[in-house]
């Protein structure tokens, strides 16, 4: 028997091997069954798991304490004294505007993180977790958050400044520092989502969290407490368990919380008053300085003025002066050339006269010098017949003289000795007788000596003497006489020499004159040139002196005009900066009163402290959350049922044909003696083993791929960690039991029949399965007209029928599944278009600052209105609040018209089936469509409106309007006053504008008008943006498309493969009987054709169901998804089903090509 | 004019795997126009091979095979495919009729395709089916199927009735009839008929005996007076 079994588990393993193509059909359709199924089934429990072990791992906070006045010491002891806290976090939080240098107007939430972040540290709440670069660790440091808001705006290593939206603000009360670097980017726990709450600032919305260093917070008290409880750790935040605790501990700190109110209210009540006298008596000192400042200032002021004033006069008067000196020194120079030119013309005039005497002399001079030498050779002459006598005689004339003296002379003296006699006297002495030359002969006595008579004269006695003398005289006397004579004698030479000379002598000097006199006009002349010369000289440096000095002078008064002009400017810079000072400190003034009456104001408004005690669901993200895993799971339940439908026909058919193939072989083994039990077993075996593997294997993929990509996908609307996808064991082997029994089941009757007959039976051929008449050919006007292969078709078709059933609900599934991916694709994406072109069907959206003065407000409207292309303008006042009723709370934007009458041609508010108008009243608002499914409220029912500052008031409903995207309240301006008891301001404009308009240059143009124009939005670009949030669930969208292309690939596949291998005998002959290759293929291919379209046609309409079911489930609370299925959705859903059904009759034409006409010889088996 | 039909040193190689099996070793033969021609041989002698490759179901690897002037070892498959369609009428052992089909049905899936079609009545009337036309495979008996099946074969006007034992799941008599049926159609249209099968008691009545073994012709043998079915014996 053993062996028996062993034997039997080899032919079961080598008919596996053998039917591989067919053990692969039922275990692929098993594997995609069960991993579809088991695959979406986890998909919530997953998301779950991964958000809850998210909270747990960044010690989400369970509650949130938050009060109007702050915590101080004793509201955290009073806290911390509530039982049951494990983990306790004060912190610090503030809204502003994150200022970098892509963007001013993202809204942020500043939150403080505590000193201690060990990662032990159990009051170390709300961990961020770090994406990139660090947490900050030190002053001036920040983590943020990159969102679709803030994406591209900041980055790791920027510097952002943060700003206080108002202008009295400048957040020194809040911070200390503002400016931050940007150290990481993070993620936090307490955003789920991407809802960040709402701020007072801007439009309203917060953008994106911030988280800086405790110690960079200027708060004195803390603005935020969060606990965890000691209760809640190892509850899943998803357990009822887990709401339950919650709700308890809120209670008790609720009482904490009133109780601190009070004590708190006190405190702050005495402080503020401490506060506002001091004020006041700032204010007072701050007056009197501000006199006395003033009073200097003014002084200052005036001496300037008289400084200048006389500066003035001082110039205009340098000014007199310099023109006129310069007038003298330019007559003076004038004056001067005159005389030169005078002068010159006298020099001419004595130099021509001079040149005159000049050729005079030089004509007489010859002449003259010719006469003066005439009279030189004849002075010559006489001085040379005359000359020696004259000479002679004068001789003798001295030398008589002489000897006269001599004998005078010694007269009275006795005996001179004759050496002691002067020379002169001793030659006269010697020499005495020349004279006696003189003398005609004979006139004395020979030997008469002269000489030897004054010899002895001298050397006689005075007595002596007497007679000697008397004696010389008688000698001396003749020599006169002679002398006389020959003077006498003498006396016409010597007179003609005289006069000779004397004419020589004239002439001469007459010449000499002359030409001195000549030489000195030269002189003259020369000496008048150069005076001349030099007058011209220093006439032209006068003239350029004169020059310079008048630049000099101009150059001097010019500086002295722009000293003079600087000084004036000053003066009056100095007298506008004083009335500007006045002003302006009269307005600080003002502005302290001012806000000295507004602190007692808001003093004497002083309420009591508010305390909140929040759990997560605060942010709706977190309940959201839980309801889209919560869908997840709906949708995974439908789909899966076509699978296993499928997966059962699948295993059916195969088996069957299987069991089929192998009569003879049962026959055979039933002969041989195995018992029906044993040769079922081998079938069982065959089907369970694939479906056993295919479960394991589908759900080993399933487990991990649905959940990660529902994760992922859901990840663009929620901030997750990495998707955890354990293996849910339950579950999986739930799926795997199904799916062996089930196919063990389909086996089982598969092959109960077969097994049941007769060897002998089994082992002849099976008789054919006799043809059958179907319906259609008792209707002969139909059938005749049908085409011959055609009628083969139908006839098939009905024989077999089983086949034709699972093709037509596979495809059938396939068709459907894909249409209600398309469907659900385009109620996703159509949103945006749907909401802006039936609905909002303005073009530009103006959003103005939120302290907008009403009158500016309406100046930009009048400036835009004036635009080119600008067709109309509506003012909106639009604010976050939320709706509520007993069904639910929604959070809705408000919107008040501020001319409800033009509002049609900017929102088209319109009942959506029948179109029909609706109109604001002053009695009632008009909800969307799908607020009002959310709040279960219609036409005539009240619902109640809550806005951030808590006072809820009632409105009456009067109208439903269609609308896709968020939720919107409409009312007019006249309800809203009456029911908030407050102005709407209106901060919005609607703007329609031509079609054929440049829209960014509008864009360009108003966002230029004013700095209180927050933004510009243009519809056109936000209508694909609802599609880009919504992707998500695009994703989902393909997942079902690719799993329904699969499932109709498998059952095709399966089906055309059983068909051909079942009727190979029949092809084979078909083939021998001369088809061509195109119609064997269409032979058996329109079979499968027929099935698929009636299949298509089955799975358009139940498609329509579905995703009617699906687009119910799927959508989310701020979105109507749009109701129909618009044609193109059917068309492709039809087009893939057809595509689909090609593929495999293309594949089937290639397998039929390779079928071997010798089959058709074989015997039936 | 050569003959209607000739093989001439036909040969075809099948491998399988490592060995290679000669299924027709330089077959030659011919067959005239209007011929009865009966291929025998047991089991395994090649007459399958030499049928399918004179139905045009498989090709040669060398020689010649003319049908009717045409050297069909030289044609495309789609060339075959036509010759099956238009100059081939295939009887089969086991009828290869469509279940689906009924009588009619059966022989019009043959005429669908062929040029100047008998009318498929007329066929089955002449097969002697005149009055079960109607019926499905599945209601007749082995015999009446195997005449849907010649009357399938005849509705297309074939050059050439090729016949794979069609008495092979018949008893003896329907047998009979049916190669009586054969045989006069032979005689009225002057139809070439080929007949294969191992049963050598049915040669007394052909025209011609082809005698193959281990994949050769081994004799030829023409028989001027073949008998009459009705009085063979076997």
């Amino acid at each position: 028997m053993k062996k028996h079994r062993s034997a039997l588990v080899a032919e079961t393993l080598r008919s596996i091997w053998h039917t591989r193509t067919r053990f692969m059909s039922i275990f692929i359709i098993v594997a995609l069954g069960c991993g579809f199924f088991a695959g979406l089934k986890a998909s919530c429990p997953d998301m779950l798991l991964t958000a809850d072990q998210y909270f747990t791992d960044t010690h989400l906070m369970d509650l949130h304490l938050m009060s109007t006045f702050g915590f101080n010491e004793e509201d955290l002891e009073a806290v911390k004294g509530v039982d049951g806290i494990e983990g306790f976090q004060p912190g610090y939080s503030v809204d502003a505007f994150l200022h970098s240098e892509e963007s001013t107007d993202t809204i942020v939430k500043v939150y403080s993180l505590p000193e201690n972040t060990d990662e032990n540290n159990v009051d170390y709440l709300n961990r961020p977790l770090v994406l990139e670069g660090r947490l900050p660790e030190k002053s001036g440091e920040c983590v943020v958050e990159q969102n679709f808001d803030t994406v591209g705006e900041i980055k790791l290593g920027d510097t952002v400044r943060l700003v206080s939206g108002s202008e009295e603000d400048d957040l020194s009360d809040s911070l200390h520092k503002t400016e931050f670097t940007i150290v990481g980017i993070v993620r936090s726990p307490l955003y789920l989502g991407f809802n960040r709450g709402y701020s007072n600032l801007g439009d309203g919305e917060v953008d994106a969290f911030l988280m800086i260093r405790e110690e960079d917070f200027a708060y004195e008290v803390y603005t935020d407490v969060y606990l965890t409880l000691t209760e809640t750790q190892g509850l899943s935040a998803f357990e009822d368990a887990y709401a339950d605790t919650v709700e308890r501990k809120t209670d008790d700190f609720e009482q904490v919380a009133a109780e601190r109110g009070e004590a708190r209210y006190q405190e702050i009540y005495e402080e503020a008053q401490g506060e506002i006298d001091d004020a006041k008596a700032e204010l007072a000192d701050g007056e009197k300085e501000r006199d006395e400042k003033l009073a200097e200032a003014q002084q200052e002021i005036d001496d300037a003025e008289a400084e200048l004033a006389k500066g003035r006069a001082d110039y205009e008067q340098a000014l007199a002066e310099f023109n006129q000196q310069t007038r003298d020194a330019e007559n003076d120079l004038v004056e001067g050339e005159k005389q030169l030119a005078d002068g010159e013309n006298q020099y001419e005039e004595g130099l021509a006269a001079y040149e005159q005497g000049r050729q005079e002399y030089e004509e007489n001079l010859p002449a003259a010098q010719a006469q003066i030498e005439e009279y030189k050779k004849q002075l010559e002459e006489l001085q040379t017949q005359a000359g020696p006598a004259i000479e002679q005689l004068d001789s003798a004339k001295a030398l008589y003289s002489g000897v006269q003296a001599v004998v005078d002379g010694y007269a009275g003296q006795d005996a001179v000795s004759l050496d002691a006699l002067p020379e002169e006297t001793r030659q006269t002495v010697s020499q005495a007788d020349s004279l006696l030359a003189v003398l005609p002969e004979g006139t004395l006595p020979e030997g008469t000596s002269l000489t030897g008579l004054l010899q002895q004269y001298l050397a006689a006695s005075q007595s002596e003497k007497e007679q000697i003398a008397g004696e010389i005289t008688a000698v001396t006397g003749a020599v006169s006489a002679a002398l006389d004579a020959q003077d006498e004698a003498l006396s016409e030479a010597r007179s003609g020499i005289e006069q000779l000379t004397a004419g020589i002598a004239q002439g001469e000097q007459e010449l000499a004159d002359a030409k001195q006199r000549l030489d000195e006009t030269e002189a003259q002349l020369a000496e008048t040139r150069r005076t001349l010369d030099e007058t011209d000289q220093t006439l032209s440096d006068g003239w350029r002196e004169l020059s310079r000095q008048k630049q000099e002078g101009q150059q001097q008064l010019d500086e002295a005009l722009a000293e003079l002009t600087e000084g004036e400017q000053e003066l009056a810079d100095g007298k506008a900066e004083l009335a500007e000072e006045t002003e302006s400190s009269a307005k600080e003034l003002e502005d302290a009163r001012a806000e000295i009456a507004k602190a007692e104001r808001d003093l004497a408004d002083l309420k009591e402290p508010t305390w909140y005690v929040w759990d997560r669901n605060n942010n709706p993200d977190y309940s959201s959350y839980e309801e889209d895993a919560q869908k997840v799971d709906a949708v995974s339940t439908v789909f899966p049922v076509f699978f296993i439908l499928v997966a059962a026909l699948v295993c059916l058919t195969s088996m069957t044909r299987m069991v089929e193939e192998q009569r003879g072989q049962i026959g055979t083994m039933k002969a041989l003696g195995y018992g029906r039990g044993a040769i079922m077993t081998k079938y069982l075996a065959y089907a369970m083993t694939a479906s056993l593997l295919g479960s394991v294997i589908g759900l080993a993929i399933g487990f991990k791929l649905f959940p990660l990509v529902i994760i992922n996908a859901y990840k663009m609307m929620y901030q997750l960690p990495d998707p955890m996808t354990p293996v849910h064991w339950g579950l999986g082997i739930g799926c795997a039991a199904v799916a062996v029994v089930s196919m063990g089941l389909t086996t089982f009757f598969a092959c109960y029949k077969q097994t049941a007959e007769m060897p002998a039976q089994l082992m002849r051929p099976k008789t054919p399965k006799a043809g059958k008449r179907v319906l259609l050919e008792r209707i002969p006007f139909i059938w005749k007209r049908l085409s011959f292969s055609h009628k083969v078709t139908v006839r098939n078709l009905f024989r077999y029928k089983r086949r034709a059933m699972m093709t037509i609900i596979g495809v059938a599934g396939c068709t459907a599944l894909m249409l209600t991916g398309f469907g659900l694709r385009y109620a996703i994406v159509s949103i945006g278009d749907k909401q802006y072109t039936n609905v909002f069907v303005y073009d530009t959206m103006v959003t103005l600052d939120d302290g907008v003065s009403s009158q500016e407000a309406e100046e930009i409207r009048e400036s835009v209105q004036g635009m080119d292309g600008v067709e109309a303008v509506l003012p909106l006042y639009s604010r976050s609040m939320d709706a509520q009723t007993s069904e639910g709370i929604q959070s809705v934007s408000l919107m008040v018209p501020k001319e409800p009458e033009n509002l049609r041609s900017f929102i088209d508010l319109h009942e959506r089936e029948s179109g029909e108008k609706l109109e604001l009243s002053d009695n009632g608002v008009i909800l969307n469509e799908k607020l009002g499914k959310l709040l279960d409220a219609g036409v005539g029912d009240t619902i109640i409106l809550v806005n951030p500052d808590g006072r809820p008031i009632e409105a009456t409903v009067e109208g439903i309007a269609e609308n896709y995207a968020l939720n919107y309240v409409y009312m007019t301006p006249a309800f809203y006053e009456n029911a908030f008891r407050a102005q709407p301001s209106y901060t919005t404009l609607l703007v329609e504008h031509a079609d054929d308009v440049d829209e960014s240059g509008l864009t360009e143009q108003i966002l230029n008008l004013s700095d209180s124009i927050l933004g510009v939005t243009n519809t056109s670009s936000v209508a694909g943006t609802f599609a880009n949030m919504l992707g998500s669930l695009n994703s989902i969208v393909w997942v079902i498309i690719i799993s329904a292309g699969l499932l109709a690939m498998v059952v095709l596949y399966n089906l055309a493969n059983i068909n051909m291998n079942e009727r190979i005998r029949e092809l084979a002959t078909i083939k021998v009987l001369g088809f061509f290759d195109r119609e064997v293929t269409s032979y058996i291919t329109r079979e499968i054709s027929i099935s698929s379209l009636i299949g298509m046609g089955a799975g358009l309409v139940l498609g329509v169901l579905l995703e009617k079911f699906v687009v119910a489930t799927a959508e989310v609370d701020i979105v109507m998804f749009a109701p129909d299925i618009r044609w193109d959705c059917f068309v492709f859903a039809a087009l893939l089903t057809l595509l689909f059904t090609l593929a495999i009759n293309l594949l089937l034409h290639f397998q039929l090509r390779k079928i071997d006409m010798v089959e058709s010889l074989k015997s039936i088996e | 004019m050569s003959s209607f039909v000739t093989f001439e040193n036909v040969y075809k190689r099948y491998r399988m795997g490592e060995v290679t099996i000669t299924a027709s070793d330089g077959v030659s033969f011919e067959i005239e126009q209007g011929e009865f021609a009966v291929v025998v041989g047991s089991s395994g002698a090649g007459k399958t091979t030499v049928l399918n490759m004179l139905g045009g179901m498989d090709t040669c690897d060398e020689g010649k095979i003319l049908v009717d002037g045409q050297d069909i070892a030289k044609y495309t498959p789609k060339q075959l495919t036509a010759y099956r369609r238009y100059d081939i009428g295939f009887v089969f052992q086991f009828y290869n009729l469509v279940p689906n089909l009924t009588a009619r049905e059966n022989v019009e899936l043959a005429t669908q395709v062929s040029k100047n079609p008998l009318d498929a009545a007329q066929v089955l009337m002449d097969v002697g089916l005149g009055d079960r036309m109607g019926n499905f495979p599945g209601q007749l008996s082995g015999g009446e199927q195997q005449r849907v099946s010649i009357a399938r074969a005849l509705a297309k006007r074939p050059k050439l009735l090729l016949c794979d034992e069609p008495t092979g799941a018949l008893d003896d008599n329907t047998g009979k009839t049916i190669l009586k049926l054969l045989q006069d159609t032979c005689r009225r249209n002057n139809m070439t008929v080929v007949l294969i099968t191992h049963n050598s008691a049915i040669t007394p009545m052909a025209d011609r005996v082809i005698r193959m073994k281990n994949s050769k012709v081994s004799n030829i043998l023409l028989n001027d007076r073949p008998m009459p079915v009705e009085d063979i014996e076997w």
